[in-house]
């Protein structure tokens, strides 16, 4: 069978679960969660024969016939495009998405919009294959829209929370803001192309070509990136992102692997060429890439919640792929999408992990956790592979991602590289910190019983495994090979470096953060009293350092330097509007009105008979001109 | 064709007819009848594939003053430009028919009044004479002033007057602008009489190609400006509109569908026929002012409608910032610019249409559309908060809904010509998304009620649903629409483009 030319099947595998899923609603929970389940993973299946047959034949299929409009003379064809980047993608989306589905099967057990929940994740998997799939920078950027709407919808799930109805507005408010950006670039874009088209192919062509002058070739690269910071996450538009942890667990986990803030990269990945042909773009991405790096690592270390911490380290992870693709180079494109790649596993696997500890403890500040080891000793275990991964511990996949990055941004330039070392350290430092908090010393909620649960136990296993095997060096670099040429080499002493930049803020962390462990007293007068062993914490200004990080400077800045401005600029506006605007336009009115009340007087002032008059009015009407007529 | 005018008429003679006692025979009669011009129009759309066009060309009134024929053709013609008003107004009628239902009581006056509208509405479209058009165009105002006099809130005989006399202006210019037409450019030559100028004649496609052979002249000038004028008022642009805030303030949501929904669309389908279409050189100097305007009352209007209380309000804003869009597409006049402004005419008026049956279900069920005091009805009514938010989304212009598709061409139209208008234009869609998820977030979201709200029943639900599904239709293949109007189209824009292709760019 040609998996490559029938692609198509794999999003509409999954349109077609949340069509059938939302048909029948609250109906069928007890086995359309399970279907869409199953279709999901049987679309996972199709997605890894596409992307093997890729492999082998390592060719690019492109079938763009459907007219979906035509602007002017041009017909803006849709379509679908199968090639290395793309199917790639395809198998991570699919994958990690078919995982959380089965995983929600046993963590949205009880609730009570199970189906609506499965219909959501379909449609949103959909999109994002979609997204991947089209050829077509329109049709891109309409399935762009519709990830938004499914991580809005997502986000909010649990639409009667105030907090969740906040997180999925603020989510979808940053994100659009990005995306009208990219709506920009798309008509700049257009106006430039020698046939208006937008293909990407097109796109690629006229680059390449230089048809296209190379000041707006800089507008549509740095236009298509700020589409990208919105859904990737990058400073200053990346607030979103932490507040998304209010949706359900597992959705956090596909957001932040698989799909929406995959979403932004991919774009910048897609559409690269437009970045190599302007140094200017590419440096701006580099920086923002960059500044999100450090600040979101900074913002992961002084957490309290284990789901921030996570979101952090995405947005943080998102800023040093953004850094990379800013290098401009074929390996840094290769790099980038490889710790995309290795970042989806491992992220997932953390979220999952951390989900399983939330549904089982209820609680996710870690000041309040400890001791989770006891409970839940294989999801310890997965999360620690995790969490290695994460901070690029060797021979974890991490690692091996990690170093075709420093790689690449050695070759830009040692500012980019030392950079990336502060954040690698950093990332080391919260890890371990989670870690530490989370699973050791001592648990403090009562009654904590943690069943054996397969649902959510084998997507945490086959996480773990990928996590692990996907680094595996030959097979690596065979993947990075596919991808494109140019697999970039470390340097050893750039891998010492890296690998003991790692193992130093492990062990900072590990020094500083001390599990904390409740010893109960073993006196007989006071045998419920419990001693909290005093430890070592954030000295004085550190934790006053750490607090003002938390409240989120930049939800500060955004509520007081926009939000609440342009709120009293437009009830000042609604306000003249009611008043001046009214008064001046319907003073004539009010005049034409006096004057009306005195021929009034005459009428009987009974609406139904003016209307049967003027019914009757019109029958003569008509009834005389058709009379004048014949 | 004429059964598309025959028939909501003999609805209303047949209406008049049954004594208003009973109330379950006028309900159901008048429902009934309000879909059968849905009918009618979807078998004329699925006919009218090939884009042969309904014509009807008949002499009808004709007179001789002193020497000076005056001649009045029943020119009626259901084109490309045409078909998808007639296809709207059909449905958002029917909808509103539907929607009749939730009425408390005056029912027959309900119907009968929203039959004679229609038949006016279809008049308005149909009508390729000028004076067979004014007559039309007045013929909606007196059915619409009962209705909302008639059906809504308290403010609404007030919200009926300013109604009227706002449009009252409107058509004593408009009157002008006809008269003064006819006298300028309706002179034509009968067989057998060998000098022009004493015979005068409305018909649209006559004083339009005399429009095209004569010189340009301050007459044309005025002729514009006139037509713009009133137009604008129905629009109707920024700062015409406060009289539109009233009636979506005020009256029924039933009558609110078809007054969003289609009424302001015959505002915005005059402009293009008379203003655009036959001065296109006193366009091409105005056309900037003009998309200042239109993005003014484009940002202005989202502005406004971040700061409203009543979910109403918000969405007569929103509508205001909608009509900027498709004014923009307008003053375009290039092929995306214009065929994105009747999508998104189209569009407009079934997001409304869907929009304002949501707000009327759940005012029935709550007595309020205060965003404030509602809440959380996400739980109690699954049903109608999806179609709210649907609607919704669809207005702020959520891609494969039909929103997206008017914007995205009035504006890759309107970046052809002026690039900052555009962005700025572009940057209100955020706006959309903050007033729009406003009322969605604060009506749907949230703790839910202590009472109890019951879901929609089976006759609220079907129209919602079909109006979605159009929605849905145009949004995930908008080709529908698109092709239809796209020969009319290039026709309508090829003189001004000619225009500027002669005189180089603005």
């Amino acid at each position: 069978m040609d998996f490559v030319a029938s692609a198509w099947m794999v999003p509409m595998l999954s349109l077609l679960a949340f069509g059938v899923v939302i048909m029948i609603g609250e109906r069928g929970k007890a086995w359309t969660p399970i279907g869409s389940t199953i279709v999901s993973g049987v679309a996972a299946i199709f997605a890894c024969c596409v992307w093997v047959q890729q492999w082998q034949e390592r060719s690019s299929y492109t079938w763009a016939e459907w007219r979906w409009l035509t602007m002017g003379d041009w017909p803006v064809q849709f379509g679908y495009e199968v090639q290395s980047l793309t199917a790639c993608m395809l198998v991570i989306v699919t994958m990690i998405g078919a995982l959380v589905q089965l995983y929600a099967l046993s963590y949205m057990r009880d609730d009570g919009r199970k189906t609506t929940f499965f219909a959501y994740i379909s449609l949103f998997t959909c999109s994002m294959c979609g997204l991947v799939l089209s050829p077509n920078l329109l049709q891109l950027f309409i399935f762009w829209e519709l990830v938004g709407l499914c991580s809005f919808l997502l986000i909010g799930f649990w639409f009667t929370k105030p907090a969740a109805r906040e997180a999925a507005r603020k989510a979808f408010l940053l994100t659009r803001i990005g995306d009208v950006g990219l709506l920009i670039g798309l008509f700049v874009l257009y106006h430039a192309m020698p046939n208006n088209s937008l293909a990407l192919i097109d796109v690629h062509n006229a680059v390449q070509n230089g048809v296209i002058p190379e000041h707006t070739v800089t507008l549509v690269a740095l236009l298509l990136f700020f589409g990208a910071m919105g859904k990737s996450g990058q400073v200053p538009l990346h607030t979103w992102l932490p507040d998304a942890m209010e949706g359900p667990t597992p959705i956090s986990a596909l957001i932040h692997a698989a799909t929406m803030v995959a979403a932004g990269v991919f774009l910048v990945s897609r559409t690269y060429d437009v970045f190599l042909a302007s140094s200017t773009a590419l440096l701006i991405v580099a920086i923002i890439g960059a500044v999100t790096a450090v600040l979101g690592a900074v913002a992961a270390l002084v957490q309290r919640d284990l789901k921030r911490i996570l979101a952090y380290s995405t947005v943080s992870q998102l800023g040093l792929m953004m850094c990379t693709l800013g290098m401009g180079t074929q390996a840094a494109l290769i790099a980038a999408l490889l710790h995309l790649l290795t970042h989806a596993c491992f992220k997932a696997l953390l979220f999952l992990a951390a989900g399983r500890v939330i549904h089982t403890v209820h609680q996710q500040d870690i000041e309040e956790l400890g001791g989770v080891r006891n409970v839940l000793p294989w999801t310890t275990g997965a999360f620690a592979i995790g969490a290695l991964a994460l901070a690029g511990m060797v021979p974890l996949s991490g690692f091996w991602s990690k170093e075709a990055l420093f790689a690449v941004l050695l070759q830009g330039g040692a500012v980019w590289v030392t950079t990336a070392l502060c954040v690698s350290a950093l990332t080391a430092m919260y890890m371990t910190r989670a870690f530490v908090r989370v699973f050791l010393g001592t648990l403090r909620q009562k009654n904590v019983r943690a069943s054996r649960d397969i649902p959510m136990g084998v997507p945490l296993g086959a996480l773990a495994v990928g996590a692990i095997a996907i680094g595996w060096p030959p097979m690596f670099a065979r993947l990075g090979a596919q991808l494109g040429e140019g697999y970039p080499h470390t340097p050893a002493w750039l891998v010492a470096t890296s690998l003991g930049v790692v193992v130093m803020g492990i062990a900072v962390a590990a020094y500083v953060v001390r599990p904390r462990v409740i010893v109960a007293s073993t006196r007989a007068r006071q045998p419920s009293r419990k001693k909290v062993v005093p430890q070592r914490r954030f000295s004085g200004t550190g934790a006053r350092v750490a607090s003002i990080l938390r409240v989120a400077v930049w939800d500060w800045v955004y509520r007081n330097g926009v939000v609440r401005p342009f709120q009293a600029f437009s009830r000042g506006m609604a306000q003249l509007d009611q008043t001046l605007v009214r008064a001046c336009t319907e003073g004539i009115g009010t005049c034409t009105v006096l004057i009306g009340k005195l021929a009034s007087r005459a009428h009987v002032g009974q609406l139904h008979v003016y209307g049967i008059w003027s019914l009757w009015g019109i029958v003569a009407l008509l009834c005389f001109v058709l009379w004048k007529k014949v | 064709m004429h059964a598309l005018l025959a028939v909501p008429f003999l609805g209303a003679l047949v209406l008049a007819c049954i004594p208003s006692a009973h109330m379950r025979a006028v309900r159901v009669v008048g429902v009934l009848w309000c879909c059968v011009p849905l009918a009618v129009a979807i078998g004329l759309f699925v006919q009218d594939d090939t884009g042969v066009s309904y014509t009807v060309h008949a002499p009808w009134i004709a007179w001789t003053v002193g020497g000076t024929a005056v001649h009045i053709p029943w020119h009626v013609s259901l084109d490309g430009f045409s078909m998808p008003f007639v296809m709207l107004a059909a449905i958002v009628c029917a909808v509103s028919g539907v929607a009749g239902f939730l009425l408390t009581k005056r029912w027959k006056a309900f119907y009968v009044l929203l039959l004679l509208l229609t038949t006016a509405v279809f008049g308005v479209f149909v009508a390729r004479d000028v004076v067979l058009f004014f007559l039309f165009f007045e013929l909606t105002l007196v059915p619409m002033f009962f209705l909302i006099g008639m059906f809504g809130k308290y403010g609404r005989e007030r919200a009926a007057n300013v109604f009227l006399v706002y449009n009252g202006i409107g058509s004593a210019v408009l009157f002008l602008a006809v008269v003064l037409l006819i006298v300028h450019a309706g002179s034509f030559a009968v067989v057998g009489t060998p000098t022009m100028g004493n015979s005068f004649t409305s018909d649209y496609a006559v004083i339009a190609s005399n429009l095209a052979a004569m010189p340009h002249d301050g007459m044309h000038t005025v002729l514009f400006w006139l037509f713009f004028l009133a137009f604008a008022i129905k629009l109707p642009v920024f700062p015409l509109h406060t009289w539109m805030l009233r009636v979506h303030g005020e009256a029924h949501p039933a009558i609110v569908i078809v007054h969003s929904g289609v009424l302001l669309k015959m505002g915005a389908f005059g402009m293009l026929m008379f203003s655009f279409v036959l001065f296109p050189e006193v366009l091409r100097g105005a056309a900037s002012a003009l998309a200042v305007g239109a993005v003014v009352t484009i940002v202005v209007g989202a502005v406004m409608a971040c700061a409203q209380k009543d979910v109403r309000l918000v969405f007569a804003y929103a509508s205001l910032s909608h009509m900027g869009f498709v004014l923009l597409g307008m003053v375009a006049m290039n092929d995306n610019g214009v065929q994105g402004a009747l999508f998104q005419l189209v569009s407009h008026g079934l997001i409304s249409a869907l929009l304002f049956f949501a707000v009327a279900v759940i005012e029935t069920r709550t007595q309020t559309s205060d965003i404030a005091s509602l809440g959380g009805l996400g739980q109690p009514m699954p049903f109608a908060s999806a179609m709210l938010m649907i609607g919704a989304l669809a207005a702020l212009g959520l891609p494969g809904l039909s929103g997206f598709v008017g914007e995205w061409l009035v504006l890759v139209g309107a970046y052809d010509q002026w690039r900052t208008l555009t962005v700025i234009a572009t940057g209100s869609v955020v706006l959309s998304a903050v007033y729009m998820l406003r009322v969605v977030l604060g009506i749907v979201f949230g703790p839910p009620p202590q009472k109890h709200r019951a879901d929609v029943r089976t006759i609220e639900a079907f129209p919602m649903v079909f109006v979605a599904a159009c929605i849905v239709v145009l949004g995930v293949y908008p080709s529908v629409l698109h092709d239809v109007t796209r020969e009319a189209t290039k026709t309508i824009v090829a003189p001004y483009e000619q225009l500027v292709d002669v005189g180089g760019g603005v």
